[in-house]
């Protein structure tokens, strides 16, 4: 059958026809050989334009196409369709990305015309080569993984077992509830965050198809999108989560006490312990690098085994590894909260008055060290006079350059909380700016102001402390031009949450980009926020970026919704850009298995042969394979050594 | 906006990125005694070209180039440069304050921005260098002059 190839040039409004002379462009290309029919139009991506291609493949018999627009990753699929829905194999289009590559980075159309009739000739050339393909399927298991048990993580994971699949949570630390759970009250309505988030964990706990492993971490995933391996490392506990009814007895005689992580260093807890009343599961964990006997020898102390009556306490538990199948995975593993002692002129960790907001947090709390009072750490006095200063290691150039986007209204929700709970106060924000962009958000605002609670549009430049833990806060005061010096018995950094140890651990794990903030990259910021760029993989919460619990909250359920979307179909259709390796050719000297960066090549043996084999879900077809194979036996369908000189051919206009 | 004068001596920095927290305001020194004086508004004035106001109000020399600006600024934009840049617009112009020019003068003489003072001792008697036997700093004033002129300070020392 000959070759029939039609050129599409779109102008893309005036993206793309404001630099490049589309007329002189569709001339030259309805000269280039096998090229029978050329037009252009002002949205090809349009169903009008879209048209145009379906008409010339069904009356003019068309049956290559090049469409010269925007970059593959924007409309490849939109084209794909459009031969599909014409009868013929999809494979046999090619994209000429003239937007990005050309007439958005060029000024000069006469320059730039010229180098998009290269890319169209390019084009032209690749697309007679190319042969029909067809895709690969893969079968989908109808589980989910969800790393991270926090708000995002459970509220992904209630509405995924909600609509029929089976779902299990790893979390790392031997409860659920996350970040959440230090949190007393939230904002902009005060709603008790116990209230809101237990009776959550509660519902998930029951749901009779989700699995909670906690005290757990993935240590390994290989697979691809619809069939990834992981293997769960999990921890010890030393306690018996059914045996144990949390009665506390334990913890009373154990005679180790360490700086509690629960309460942010503002108290202690014991080497068995609880992180709080509501945890689940609802039973006391040891400590290892705290415990005597765990961390001396098997003979010593061992008090809590004896102070238990219901032989809950076994140290002989190992770490144990669980494997299993999962179609999807949704990141949700938050983030932490900025360490704010680098910011020297703020004295944290060496003034002992100087607190940060989750501090604070976990002083207002009821069930932390104070019993929900709050007091100054260092007088255990009531303040007078609270200061909070804002945007603390974030939109700084020196650490965080991002909004932290919690900060502005937890300080309000902290002061009108102060204000409530110790009558006579004096409460000063210091803040560049107040971010109140929520529902409701501005309206809480308002409130505070009201309340007496004094707004400051500065930053102190430092703090200084007096003998008594009072602190010296200087600071400007733009609308009234005065610097004041308050006073300070109590002063609040706020701080937000960052990427933490955990993304990057876990971007190498699961090959997911991150952001340049250290972040979970998502596929598009705008257009598809709960996925990563990685087939299968998707993210919820604070994993992608800061967030307040309401955005988390929707994040996550559209992350589970683009898995339900995702698993709803029984079997994934793959690209069959797979890498081939001729075994004939093979010399087996193991290059490919080396430079893979997938782990996507591995040696099969039998009785009478070795091959290398490679796996089409978990090859990505990169090409790094085949570019690194000293006897060119790996090669990747339509993009043959042959195809790309073909190409090069075309832009250099020569004959190699 | 920001005069091409002055972007070239501070081609470095943004000033364009400040958004305005007033922490520079807050921790200065001189801002304190000063109720004209803000580094922030300076690099405000400099930015939406308010250049010859600035030199001309004189307000451009009150910086003790502590540096505690430029330190704590969280968008690095170095407002303690942006002031040295602007006195550095002024002398060209032949606007250098006189402290300043009374400062280079003494360096021209003593090598230094004050003469020796010489100390007081304990029974109240003041003491020059040579009465500790002391060797007197030797200064060649040819070669300060040298300096003076190979490095173009915009300042007119005199004779």
């Amino acid at each position: 059958m000959d070759i029939r190839i039609g050129v599409y040039i779109c102008h893309c409004g005036k993206n793309i026809a404001s630099t490049v002379n589309v007329d002189e462009l569709r001339e030259f290309a309805s000269r280039l050989p096998n090229v029978i029919v050329a037009r252009d139009y002002i949205y090809m991506c349009s169903s009008v334009g879209q048209d145009l291609i379906r008409k010339d493949i069904e009356e003019l018999g068309v049956n290559r196409v090049v469409v010269a627009a925007c970059s593959p990753t924007m409309h490849l699929e939109t084209f794909r369709r459009v031969l599909e829905e014409a009868g013929l194999n999809k494979y046999l289009l090619e994209m000429a990305n003239i937007r990005e590559k050309c007439s958005w980075v060029h000024t000069d159309p006469k320059k730039a015309t010229e180098k998009a009739k290269r890319i169209v000739s390019m084009a032209v050339k690749k697309v007679s080569s190319v042969e029909p393909l067809q895709e690969i399927r893969r079968r989908i298991h109808k589980k989910v993984l969800i790393i991270g048990g926090g708000v995002a993580g459970i509220h992904a994971a209630i509405e995924l077992a909600k609509a029929g699949y089976h779902v299990t949570i790893v979390e790392k630390m031997p409860t659920i509830g996350g970040k959440m759970m230090f949190f007393d009250k939230t904002f902009p309505t005060l709603d008790c965050a116990q209230c809101i988030l237990s009776p959550r964990i509660s519902e998930v706990t029951k749901l009779e198809n989700v699995r909670i492993f906690t005290n757990s971490e993935v240590v390994e995933v290989t697979g691809g999108p619809g069939d990834f391996n992981v293997r769960i490392l999990r921890k010890p506990r030393y306690v018996d989560e059914m045996k144990c009814v949390a009665c506390g007895n334990c913890a009373e005689k154990c005679p180790v006490s360490v700086p509690n992580e629960w309460w942010f260093g503002l108290g202690e807890r014991k080497a068995i312990y609880i992180p709080f009343p509501q945890a689940y599961p609802n039973s006391y964990v040891i400590d290892p690098d705290a415990c005597l006997r765990l961390r001396l020898r098997r003979d010593v102390c061992g008090l809590c085994m004896q102070a238990c009556d219901r032989n809950a306490i076994n140290f002989d538990m190992k770490e144990e590894f669980t494997e299993d199948r999962f179609g999807a995975i949704i990141i949700a593993i938050g983030g932490e909260p900025f360490e704010p002692s680098k910011i020297g002129e703020y004295g944290y960790g060496e003034f002992k008055n100087v607190i940060t907001g989750i501090q604070f947090e976990v002083l207002t709390n009821v069930s932390g060290p104070t019993k929900g009072e709050i007091l100054c750490p260092k007088t255990g006095r009531k303040p007078k006079t609270l200061v909070f200063i804002q945007c603390v290691g974030f939109r700084n150039e020196n650490f965080n350059r991002y909004c932290c986007r919690t900060g502005c209204m937890a300080s309000i929700k902290h002061a009108i909380l102060a204000k409530e709970k110790l009558g006579d106060v004096d409460i000063y924000i210091c803040a560049p700016e107040v971010r109140a962009f929520g529902k409701g958000y501005e309206e809480f605002y308002k409130r505070a102001r009201e309340e007496g609670i004094k707004f400051i549009r500065g930053l102190p430049s430092e703090l200084k402390e007096e003998e008594d833990g009072t602190l010296i806060v200087e600071v400007y005061d733009p609308i009234s031009d005065k610097i004041l010096n308050i006073k300070a018995d109590l002063v609040v950094l706020s701080t937000g949450l960052q990427a933490s140890e955990n993304h990057r651990n876990l971007s190498e794990i699961l090959k997911v980009p991150r952001s340049p903030d250290g972040f979970i990259l998502e596929k598009h910021p705008k257009l598809d926020p709960a996925a990563t760029p990685i087939a299968g993989i998707f993210v919820a919460g604070v994993a992608q970026g800061p967030k307040d619990i309401p955005d988390s909250i929707s994040h996550a359920e559209a992350a589970a919704a683009r898995v339900m979307s995702f698993l709803a179909k029984d079997e994934l259709e793959l690209e069959p850009f797979k890498a081939e390796i001729n075994n004939e050719l093979c010399s087996k000297c193991l290059i490919c298995m080396h430079t893979c960066p997938f782990n996507a090549i591995s040696i099969a043996e039998t009785d009478s042969e070795v091959k290398l084999i490679v796996d089409e879900v978990i090859c990505t077809g990169c090409g790094v394979c085949a570019s690194s194979c000293p006897t060119g036996a790996i090669t990747i369908p339509n993009i043959l050594p042959k195809q790309i000189m073909l190409e090069v051919e075309a832009a250099l206009e020569v004959s190699i | 906006m920001l005069g091409t004068e002055l972007k070239k001596l501070i081609s470095w920095i943004q000033p364009e990125v400040c958004f305005g927290c007033n922490k520079c305001v807050s921790g200065c020194p001189v801002a304190e005694i000063h109720n004209e004086y803000r580094p922030n508004r300076i690099v405000r004035l400099a930015y939406l070209g308010f250049v010859d106001e600035l030199i001309e109000s004189g307000v451009i020399w009150y910086c003790t180039q502590c540096l505690k600006c430029s330190e704590r600024c969280p968008m690095e934009v170095y407002p303690a440069s942006v002031i040295v840049a602007l006195r550095n617009i002024a002398s060209k112009r032949g606007m250098t304050h006189e402290a300043w020019v009374k400062m280079a003068k003494n360096v021209s003489i003593y090598g230094k921005i004050l003469p020796d003072m010489g100390v007081m001792s304990k029974d109240r008697k003041l003491l020059k260098r040579e009465d500790l036997g002391l060797v007197a700093p030797a200064i060649s004033r040819d070669l300060i002059r040298r300096l003076f002129k190979e490095s173009k300070l915009p300042i007119d020392i005199g004779e």
